[in-house]
Formats: C-alpha cells, sequence, structure tokens
C-alpha cells in the first residue's frame, strides 16, 4: 500500500528503473488487453473468431472469470413450475400423499426481505438443472445429467424429510407447469401441464 | 505535407506521453475503488452472516450439494490443477474444519472493508470468495458471479487508498514524522542513514528501486481500474443485446411475466399489483434495455452518465424488494460505484467526515465563555483542555455576541458562564466549573459531582469567587494581556 499516493517520493531517473517501468507498463497493457478480448470473446455470441479461439478463451476463462449476463434474456422465463413430491417410506413401503415442495418453499420466502440463499435457490436450481440436463421424457442428456439428478434428490428427500414420518426409502416427483398468461397465448396453451416421473431410490 | 505528418507525430508523441506519465502517477478512481473495497467486503461479511444457520447445508461437509458431487462436477473440467485445487478447497474439510474457514471467511471480509493491510488482506478475500462460491456453484446467482469477479480484479488495485484503516496508519507516521514528509531521501527509508560512501550508495539504490516500484503499482492499479470498469460494461452490454433478440422485451411484455414468476414472490400481492399496470412496465423494460445496450457508451458522455446511473439504481432497488434478490442488486450497485468520479466521492466524504462532521459535533457541545484579556483564566483553559480534556467549547466573551446568548458584560466579567446545548439555563462561575468537570476524562467527573453537592458547593463558590476577584493578579496575569491563542 505504501507503494501509491505516496507524494513524498522523488520520481526515478536512472535508466535502469525508467526502463523497468516501460517494460512493465508494457506488460499490464497486454494483459489488460488480452483479458479484455478474452472477455469479450467469451460474452458474445458465437462468432469466426471466438470459435477459432474457443478453446484459448475459455481455457483463460473458466472457472476464475467465468461468467454468464443472461439475466431474463433474450426472453425472461414465462412458465410457473409447481414441484410435488411424494415418498415411499421404510421399512414397510408404505406411500406418502402428494407434498406441494414448491407452495411450502414459498410461503418460507413470503415477507422475508432477506430470504436465506437455500430457500431461494436450492429448489429452482435442483429442477431447472434437471430438467436442462435431461430430454422431455426424462432421458439423460449431457455429461451433468448422472450430477443433476442426483443433487434433485438430495434436496427433495431434504425438503420431504421434516414432513414424512419414517425414513425415506425412494421418491417420485410430480411436475405441474403452465405457460403465464400474456400477449397471444390462449387458454388452450396456458392450461398447466402434469408430469410424473419414475420413482428414485433416496441415498 | 512532411510537416504535417510531423506534427501529427509529435502530438500523437506528445498525447502518448501524457498518458504515460498519468497512469504511472496517478491512481484513477481511487475513491470508487475504496468504495467498491467496502461494498464488496460488507457485502460479503453480511451474505456469510446472514447464511450463518445454513452454512453446513449451503458449502458444508453436510451441503445437499454434496462434497462428492462437487469434486465429480471438477472433474469434467479441463481446469488446471492449481485452480481446481482452489475451486475445490472447501470439499475436504471436516466439520469443525469448515467452521474455522466460515469464520476466517467472515473475518477477513469485515478486515477487507475496513482496510486493514488492504493488499495482503486483498488475496486473502479473493481466496476465500472463490473458494466459497465455487464450493457450490448450483446456488449461485449473478451477484455472486460479479462478488467473485471483483474479488479477483481488486487485488491488483491500491483498495487502501483512502477511507481504510492503512490511511490512518499512514498518516499518523506521517505526523510522527514531520522531517520526512518534507525531505524526501533515502534517510526516510526505514530510518537508514548512509554514513559511509557505500551505504549511500546501496541507499540512493534502493530509493531508486522504490520510486519505480511505487509507478509500476500505480500502472497495475490502473490496469485493473479499466478492466474492473470495462468488465461493468460487458455486463450491462451483454444482459442489454441479448434483451434486445427477445420478443418479450421488444414488445414490453417481458417485466409482466417476471412479476408473475412464482419462484421470485417475496411479497406476492405486490406482484400482482405491480403486474396489473402493464403501462409502467413496458416503459420500464424498454428503459431497462436502452440502459443497459447504451452503458458501454454512456460511461463516456457525464451529462448521460447520471441519469442512466439513477436508472440502474432504480431497477437494483425494484430487483431486490419485488424479486427478494438484495444481495444481487446490492453487488452491482457496488459495481456501478466505479464510474463515479473522484469529485463526487470527495464531496460525499466531506458531508459524511468533512467541516459539516466537525461543525456538527460542535453544535452539540456545551460552551464555557471565560475571561479572553487575561492571563491566568487564558492559562488555565489551557490546562483544563490538556489535562481534563472536557467535550466543552471555550469561547473569551469578547468574540462573544453577548446579547445573542442573554448575557451582560458584568456577568461574564464577573464570572465565568455555562451555556448549556439548546439554550437551557445558563450557569455561572463554582457551577460552570463542575459542570465543565462533569463532562471531562476520568477522574474529574466525580470531582465535578461534589462540586455540586451542598455544602461542598458553598465552599466551591466561595472559592471561586475569591480567585475570581483577584484573577488579575495571580501567576501570569498582566493587567492587558491579548486574547490568548486558545482563542478559534
Amino acid at each position: 500500500m505504501s507503494g501509491t499516493g505516496d507524494p513524498t517520493r522523488p520520481p526515478p531517473t536512472r535508466w535502469w528503473s525508467r526502463a523497468l517501468v516501460a517494460v512493465a507498463a508494457g506488460a499490464v497493457a497486454a494483459a489488460v488487453a488480452a483479458h479484455l478480448s478474452a472477455t469479450f470473446l467469451y460474452n458474445a455470441p458465437a462468432n469466426p473468431v471466438s470459435q477459432r479461439y474457443a478453446k484459448q478463451v475459455d481455457g483463460w476463462m473458466v472457472p476464475l472469470f467465468q461468467q454468464n449476463w443472461r439475466l431474463f434474456a433474450p426472453d425472461p422465463m414465462s412458465q410457473n413450475v409447481t414441484v410435488l413430491a411424494r415418498a415411499r417410506l421404510r421399512p414397510d413401503g408404505r406411500v406418502t400423499g402428494w407434498v406441494d415442495l414448491t407452495g411450502r418453499n414459498a410461503a418460507v420466502l413470503a415477507g422475508d426481505p432477506v430470504p436465506g440463499r437455500l430457500d431461494q435457490a436450492a429448489l429452482r436450481g435442483a429442477w431447472l438443472g434437471w430438467a436442462g440436463s435431461h430430454g422431455d421424457l426424462g432421458a439423460p442428456a449431457g455429461p451433468t445429467a448422472a450430477l443433476t439428478q442426483d443433487y434433485l434428490i438430495a434436496v427433495v428427500v431434504s425438503r420431504l424429510g421434516p414432513v414424512v414420518p419414517a425414513p425415506i426409502a425412494s421418491v417420485q416427483l410430480r411436475v405441474v407447469t403452465a405457460l403465464i398468461a400474456g400477449p397471444g397465448r390462449d387458454a388452450a396453451q396456458t392450461a398447466p401441464r402434469t408430469r410424473t416421473l419414475d420413482w428414485w431410490p433416496a441415498p | 505535407m512532411a510537416g504535417a505528418v510531423t506534427a501529427v507525430l509529435s502530438r500523437a508523441l506528445a498525447l502518448t506521453a501524457g498518458w504515460y506519465a498519468t497512469l504511472t502517477t496517478r491512481p484513477l478512481a481511487a475513491y470508487g475503488i475504496a468504495a467498491l473495497r467496502i461494498g464488496y467486503g460488507s457485502l460479503w461479511t453480511l451474505y456469510l452472516l446472514r447464511e450463518y444457520g445454513e452454512r453446513d447445508a449451503a458449502w458444508g461437509p453436510d451441503a445437499l450439494w454434496s462434497p462428492a458431487l462437487e469434486r465429480r462436477y471438477a472433474a469434467l473440467a479441463p481446469w488446471p490443477g492449481p485452480l481446481r485445487a482452489w475451486d475445490t478447497a472447501l470439499t475436504g474439510l471436516s466439520r469443525t474444519e469448515f467452521d474455522l474457514f466460515y469464520l476466517l471467511a467472515i473475518t477477513v471480509g469485515a478486515a477487507f472493508a475496513l482496510g486493514w493491510h488492504t493488499r495482503a488482506v486483498s488475496v486473502l478475500f479473493a481466496f476465500v470468495v472463490v473458494a466459497v462460491e465455487n464450493r457450490t456453484p448450483v446456488i449461485t446467482d449473478g451477484g455472486d458471479n460479479v462478488l467473485t469477479l471483483m474479488s479477483v480484479y481488486l487485488v491488483f488495485t491500491a483498495g487502501g487508498l483512502h477511507w481504510s484503516l492503512d490511511e490512518r496508519r499512514r498518516r499518523s507516521r506521517q505526523r510522527l514524522q514531520p522531517r520526512c514528509a518534507t525531505e524526501p531521501g533515502p534517510a526516510c527509508e526505514d530510518g537508514e542513514d548512509g554514513e559511509d560512501g557505500a551505504g549511500v550508495a546501496a541507499a540512493s539504490w534502493r530509493a531508486e528501486l522504490g520510486s519505480a516500484r511505487r509507478l509500476m503499482v500505480t500502472l497495475v492499479h490502473n490496469g485493473a481500474v479499466l478492466v474492473i470498469a470495462a468488465q461493468i460494461c460487458v455486463i450491462y452490454g451483454t444482459a442489454g443485446f441479448l434483451k434486445v433478440q427477445g420478443p418479450m422485451w421488444q414488445d414490453g411484455s417481458a417485466l409482466g411475466y417476471v412479476l408473475r414468476l412464482s419462484w421470485f414472490q417475496p411479497w406476492p400481492g405486490l406482484s400482482a399489483w405491480v403486474a396489473g399496470h402493464a403501462l409502467i412496465l413496458a416503459v420500464a423494460g424498454y428503459a431497462t434495455v436502452i440502459v443497459q445496450v447504451g452503458f458501454p457508451f454512456i460511461v463516456f458522455a457525464p451529462r448521460l452518465k447520471y441519469p442512466a446511473l439513477v436508472v440502474l439504481l432504480g431497477m437494483h432497488l425494484a430487483i431486490a424488494v419485488l424479486m427478494g434478490l438484495p444481495f444481487f442488486s446490492a453487488a452491482m450497485l457496488v459495481g456501478d460505484a466505479v464510474f463515479l468520479p473522484g469529485r463526487v466521492w470527495a464531496a460525499f466524504g466531506r458531508r459524511v467526515g468533512g467541516p459539516a462532521y466537525a461543525d456538527a459535533v460542535n453544535a452539540i457541545k456545551p460552551t464555557l465563555v471565560y475571561d479572553g484579556d487575561c492571563a491566568f483564566c487564558s492559562r488555565s483553559v489551557r490546562l483544563a483542555t490538556r489535562w481534563c480534556r472536557p467535550a466543552v467549547r471555550f469561547v473569551p466573551w469578547q468574540t462573544l455576541d453577548l446579547g445573542a446568548h442573554g448575557l451582560t458584560e458584568r456577568q461574564v466579567t464577573t464570572s465565568v458562564q455555562w451555556l448549556p446545548v439548546g439554550g437551557g439555563r445558563t450557569r455561572a462561575g463554582a457551577a460552570a466549573v463542575a459542570r465543565l468537570l462533569l463532562r471531562s476524562r476520568w477522574p474529574w467527573r466525580p470531582v465535578g459531582l461534589l462540586m455540586l453537592v451542598p455544602p461542598l458547593s458553598w465552599l466551591a463558590a466561595l472559592g471561586y469567587r475569591l480567585v475570581a476577584a483577584n484573577r488579575y493578579r495571580l501567576p501570569g496575569g498582566t493587567a492587558a494581556c491579548a486574547v490568548p491563542a486558545v482563542k478559534r
């Protein structure tokens, strides 16, 4: 800290120290230019330049500088998802009724100006992550499919655990999706669609 | 023709030289960077404190995104070893180790905000932020993303130049060593003084290297400031350009959908009410997109910059309240602060800690009116200031508008007068001295208290009258001394 903002020091006068500063200036300029170029190419839509240097750009940006500024773009999510779950219990294989996890989650969040991160993001992230790495029929798509499924099961079990009376052997999800009403959407389009997934063993 | 080319070239050279001089000697946006340091440091600490009860479930050994999941996730990516080790630093910790790490992370955030050994702490800050944020990537949002990036960039800045404990320490050192402040040179380097020739040579060599180092530190700082500013522009620019491509942002319906998303409704009634105003939402949506797309250009136009920042402030406040994302909004707003110039921050600093503050403190101090023409009185005031350190303003009556304070010349020439804050009852003589002592440091307070209790108060009053009547005959006293130095 003592380096900057100390007006009492005289400027360097010898040739070697001035050369040192000039070399440093060149290095800083090069580093800044390289980082900003990589940042631009990483965020820009795919183009000939970013495709040509994809490996170098990703190698520099990920994981330390990875970023995603989609933030409700190009279009915001426009459907509401309700996740329901039920459990098969140990030891007798009794099956519980459906529990509205989304509704319970919303009740926790309601009226809290500073919501907790897990209440806010765990269920939403787990579901969206699973849906993004699995096909419409629930077939795994992509290398993270197994991870997102394990995570979704962990989140569901953590939410069902306090509600059900016995240890959980396996869980099943039912997901109700409804497009939000808006311009150009008729009642048939906004009608809720229900999808029931397979039973998954709890860890 | 050749003359014109030479002129252009020399002009370009002069410009470059000017830039070079500026970038090596002036740390740019020093106040803005201090604001970022304080903002991100406190935000991080507040975030961890908010999540304290959930820390294990979020990032600990029993997290929902378990250490095993995180290791499998990291194994999918071709990251170099040290970065992988950094990102997964928390996965191998036991519960106790994790708790200790969590406490360390909270402390580091606070120390960073305070600017305590800023450069060293900034490295620690980046370390803990990256380690915690990457431990559970599935629960992070844009706010975590910007915080992570900034924690890394801030390592390269001189964040402790202003509003920091480092600055305070530097200032008090400068006060202690006035010689060094006025006579720069090798003698000020760690107190060494080169008597013999070799010593002088070594010292000047070291001083030269120190000067070069200062310029390089400033250079790196300015590079980092440029990166931070460009990063904020990339954030808004990217978000804006992507939105422009979306039909819902084009037809102004986007915000209506956002407000009807059940995932983001901490106040469902409020969201529904706002969602009912399609006209306002369309205008707000267009304003958002225009400011975001334009942000990378607007920052170069002072007349547009402040209105744009106000729009962004409104947007982020709305996101914080309506969508329940206060940390996200705060992280974005702190980043925007880098675009406020030094004079705005200086005005802000004056408002908080400058003369206005001193005035405010003086306004809440009571006043003791004394006789400035009496050397004994002035000397007593000096001694009282030094030994009793009372939270009191001393004013010689000669400089006071007596009528405005309801005093007469007879009163102020007979005894000292005590003017309480807010214009309560005036006290005189021993009663005034007692109140002065009551507002002094230990052990004078009980003395002041005793002086108010009869019969000691009668004795005190008698003693005071004796001293006051003979004040011109007491030590140091001459009949006509000038208005003393204590006068402010």
